[in-house]
């Protein structure tokens, strides 16, 4: 018997860019079926950014980031969903699918006579999931959102930012990410449901929503007491000090959280007991809160003549919150992810146009089940399971898919391997003059382990 | 539509503080019977403010409101004797325990998932930590910035002169709780396939590195260790602003090469060229004929240049005209709400997002966010409000347990309840 939660459950995925490959993502490491399809002429934007080695030549949609992180695992399906013939196989595939998990806005696949009305004709236990910015009604409903643009409108940047200053973005889409484990939340109570009682259903996630609902304590402030919460950098009156602190070296920082008065002494201590930590004004809580700045810059002058982990180290041995800021390549390196065994080391076959692929890392999900461990596995080749799914799953005569792919409704060679990329490279050591990245290691692998 | 949410049938037992409230949240408002273990002082989290009214009481915190919908709660000193053998009998007809008690403590009491199983095969216990049960961190001590920071979320924002940024609304908690729940729903599944059970193991650290997600890519891919940006975007050689000011407050504007984003940046030029706030030079700017070389060619001079035409003209306007614009524009542009905006949103309200909940203790009702998803079969719902401390003991102990009143009282007397 298979020790996997979800061994057994197919899943169509029609995800794109950001939340559906997430979501998806979560579910075949937890031993799904998931079947990811892509069109020929347009495949998923998720293959495109922080290509391997960044070359972007070759096989490049194969090497992305993105792409090597989200997808590993998945099936890899071609198919032209705008074609009458690529419709066709489509159902015969949600027919024997348990799960259609789809992030596009609420027009396409209306569009494409293919939504939730038609296609539980085809299967009535289809579970449709779909992820949307602002879900599937409403005025916003035919919005498309943006990482950038949810950060703004869910009230995340009006949170974030220093005190004296106006909310900032973020590179990161946050509310793909944290949206993803709201939607894979649904999809395995709606299975579950489906297990219990035999019916399929339509879960309508909205990014959106799951962002506010999360901050729900927010929203009471103000309609509780009508306080429109507000940025306040990193500190908290509850806690004094709080902050961020530079350490030795480039742009390395510690996050220090004095939640007590004997953590306060503590701190003090380590910081082999300065004489300005004796002055009044710093003994509680409430006046170092309202010394805030002074005290700031003089926790500084201590930090910034230790290493940032040294500093995390010495702070927890004596009971004092602390965290190292960590930077992408400490996060890789750091000894508690990796004794965690959170990387997984996954090697990929060497295919002409992508031989330098190699080995790379891909993460595990961030809940360990006891009895069944992640599984972790490489990104197929863009239609690699054209013919199990087509021939063998969907028993598809073998002259037919050659009809389809000669008629480009399938196939393994995208429009765009015919045509160079506009966006060039990323080229770090450019950037690194620039100052636009903190900087970069040409022997990354080696330090990784990754060389054969 | 049916009112008993999908979860129903099921039961958890919450022994969770703030680091966990919102996994038992989520689970009840699908329709699980949560039932909230307190220690008979009441929950820590009772003591987290904001305060309904800004009434410090142990009954008003609007933390503790906003995560425990839908739970009953019940005191217990599991670290008495019989209160662990009456947690015990309540592990025996339940399907979940949650907890967020230090790596090891309920293994102490003879409460951990070995002891847990052999009462109830199919239970799953899930166990969220600062770090995990094992490894170098284990015992280390967290707060929401430490646990951000060590997740890689706080390097990545601000801006690149100044320190590393959270974000002000705590999110380590409550990304914690959302993935616990999740991993409580996979194991479930895995049982109801199997009959077992299973123990989750969730890490807060690991948590919130989810959410930083594809930045350590970077690294592991493609040698590069990316910087916080702040709120700039970059470009070549130079920066183009991301957030403005306007006249209530701020939005966030990305211009962009391309046909398709020539067109919204097109038409702002013309807007403010309509009111007389347009340069000369940047009415001639051909944006069609922009591509990503271009932009990556442009000075510092020429974006400054760009930025302050259009911060100039939007403290002109509301972020609500602006947005307005940008929609039937395809202008790149969003507003940066604030709580008191969502409160006001159209699209929530046309959602039916917003649930009047009764609370006669105040002898108010108040608003709560409600469903975060629509689904055909059952949406999440709001049943009841978060529980007073102790508030169901007799419907539990007596109700349900069996206990008289009188062994009550005497558990009462006994610090055990």
């Amino acid at each position: 018997m298979s020790k996997m939660p979800l061994a057994g459950v197919r899943i169509i995925d029609l995800g794109t860019a950001a939340i559906g490959p997430t979501t998806t993502r979560l579910l075949v490491m937890m031993g799904a079926e998931v079947i990811k399809v892509e069109s020929l002429t347009r495949p998923d934007t998720v293959r495109f950014g922080s290509h391997a080695d960044d070359i972007i030549e070759g096989r490049f949609w194969e090497t992305g980031g993105r792409h090597i992180w989200s997808d590993g695992g998945k099936l890899s399906i071609t198919l032209d969903l705008e074609n009458p013939k690529g419709k066709d196989v489509f159902k015969k595939l949600v027919k024997v699918s348990d799960i259609i998990a789809e992030n596009y806005s609420a027009r396409v696949l209306k569009n494409l006579g293919l939504d939730y009305e038609v296609l539980k004709e085809i299967n009535p236990q289809i579970i449709m999931l779909s992820m949307r910015a602002f879900g599937s009604s409403g005025p916003r409903m035919h919005d498309i959102g943006y990482g950038w643009s949810l950060w703004a409108e869910t009230g995340l940047a009006h949170l974030t930012g220093y005190e004296d200053g106006p909310p900032k973005a973020t590179i990161i889409p946050f509310h793909d990410y944290s949206g993803a484990i709201w939607a894979a939340f649904s999809a395995v109570v709606a299975l579950d449901y489906r297990r219990r009682t035999g019916k399929g259903q339509w879960v309508d996630v909205s990014m959106y929503e799951c962002g506010v609902a999360q901050n729900a304590a927010a929203m009471m402030d103000y309609i509780m007491n009508q306080r429109v919460p507000t940025r306040r950098g990193n500190r908290n009156p509850a806690i004094a000090p709080q902050g961020v602190y530079p350490c030795l070296g480039e742009d390395k920082w510690v996050a220090i959280s004095v939640t007590s008065d004997d953590e306060w002494h503590a701190l003090c201590d380590v910081m082999g007991n300065p004489q300005w930590t004796k002055e009044e004004r710093f003994a509680n809580g409430l006046s170092r809160y309202q010394n805030h700045d002074e005290l700031d810059r003089l926790i500084g002058e201590w930090t910034i003549t230790v290493d940032h982990y040294e500093a995390m180290h010495l702070l927890q041995k004596a009971g004092v919150p602390a965290g190292a800021a960590l930077n992408c390549k400490e996060l890789l390196l750091d000894p508690h992810f990796n004794e965690r065994g959170k990387f997984h080391r996954v090697t990929f076959p060497k295919v002409e146009g992508m031989e330098h692929l190699g080995t790379r890392i891909i993460p595990a999900p961030h809940f360990k089940l006891s009895k069944s461990p992640p599984q972790v596995r490489r990104t197929k080749l863009l239609g690699e399971d054209n013919d199990y799914v087509f021939h063998e799953l969907l028993g598809i005569p073998v002259e037919e898919v050659e009809q389809l792919i000669a008629e480009g409704v399938a196939g393994t060679e995208p429009a765009l391997a015919k045509t160079p990329i506009a966006s060039g490279k990323f080229n770090p050591p450019a950037r690194k003059l620039l100052g636009h990245i903190l900087e970069y290691d040409e022997n990354y692998k080696e330090i990784l382990g990754l060389d054969e | 539509m049916s009112d008993e949410g999908m979860l129903s049938p099921y039961r958890a037992l919450d022994l969770t503080d703030e680091k966990g409230l919102l996994c038992g949240k989520i689970l009840g408002d699908l329709g699980a019977d949560v039932i909230m273990i307190e220690h008979p002082l009441g929950n820590p989290a009772r003591r987290l403010g904001p305060f309904y009214h800004d009434i410090p009481d142990s009954n008003n915190s609007l933390y503790w409101f906003a995560y425990d919908t839908n739970k009953r709660g019940i005191t217990l000193d599991i670290e008495k004797a019989d209160g662990r053998e009456l947690f015990k009998r309540l592990v025996e007809r339940t399907d979940f325990v949650i907890e967020s008690f230090k790596p090891g403590y309920m293994e102490s009491l003879g409460l951990g998932y070995e002891e847990l199983e052999k009462i109830n095969p199919g239970i799953i216990m899930t166990s969220i930590t600062p770090f995990g049960p094992g490894g170098p961190y284990r015992d280390y001590k967290e707060s929401d910035l430490v646990l951000m920071s060590l997740g890689g979320l706080t390097y990545i924002s601000g801006e690149p002169d100044r320190p590393p940024l959270r974000i002000t609304y705590p999110q380590a908690y409550l990304l914690s709780g959302a993935y616990a729940a999740v991993g409580s729903m996979m194991a479930f599944y895995y049982r109801g396939m199997t009959g077992e059970g299973q123990h989750v193991d969730v890490s807060m650290q690991e948590c919130c590195e989810w959410a930083s997600y594809f930045t350590p890519e970077w690294w592991d891919m493609a040698q590069t260790n990316l910087i916080r940006a702040g709120m700039w975007r970059v470009f070549g050689p130079a920066k183009m602003r991301m957030v403005y000011p306007c006249k209530n407050g701020y939005v966030s504007c990305w211009i962009l090469a391309g046909p398709v984003a020539s067109r919204g940046q097109k038409r702002l030029v013309e807007w403010m060229d309509r009111e007389g706030m347009c340069p000369d030079w940047l009415r001639e700017l051909d944006f069609k004929a922009w591509d990503i070389f271009s932009l990556g060619e442009a000075t510092q001079e020429f974006l400054d240049g760009m930025a302050q035409a259009f911060t100039d003209f939007f403290l002109t306007k509301t972020k609500e005209e602006l947005f307005e614009f940008a929609r039937e524009s395809e202008l790149f542009l969003a507003p940066m709400s604030t709580a008191k905006d969502l409160f006001e949103n159209p699209q929530l309200k046309a959602r039916d997002f917003w649930v009047e909940v009764q609370h006669p203790e105040l002898g108010a009702t108040i608003t709560y966010p409600g469903a975060f998803l629509k689904s055909t079969v059952a949406s999440p719902s709001i049943r009841r409000r978060a529980p007073l401390i102790g508030e169901h003991n007799e419907e539990i102990y007596i109700g349900e347990l069996g206990l008289s009143k009188e062994t009550l009282t005497l558990l009462r007397g006994a610090g055990v309840i």
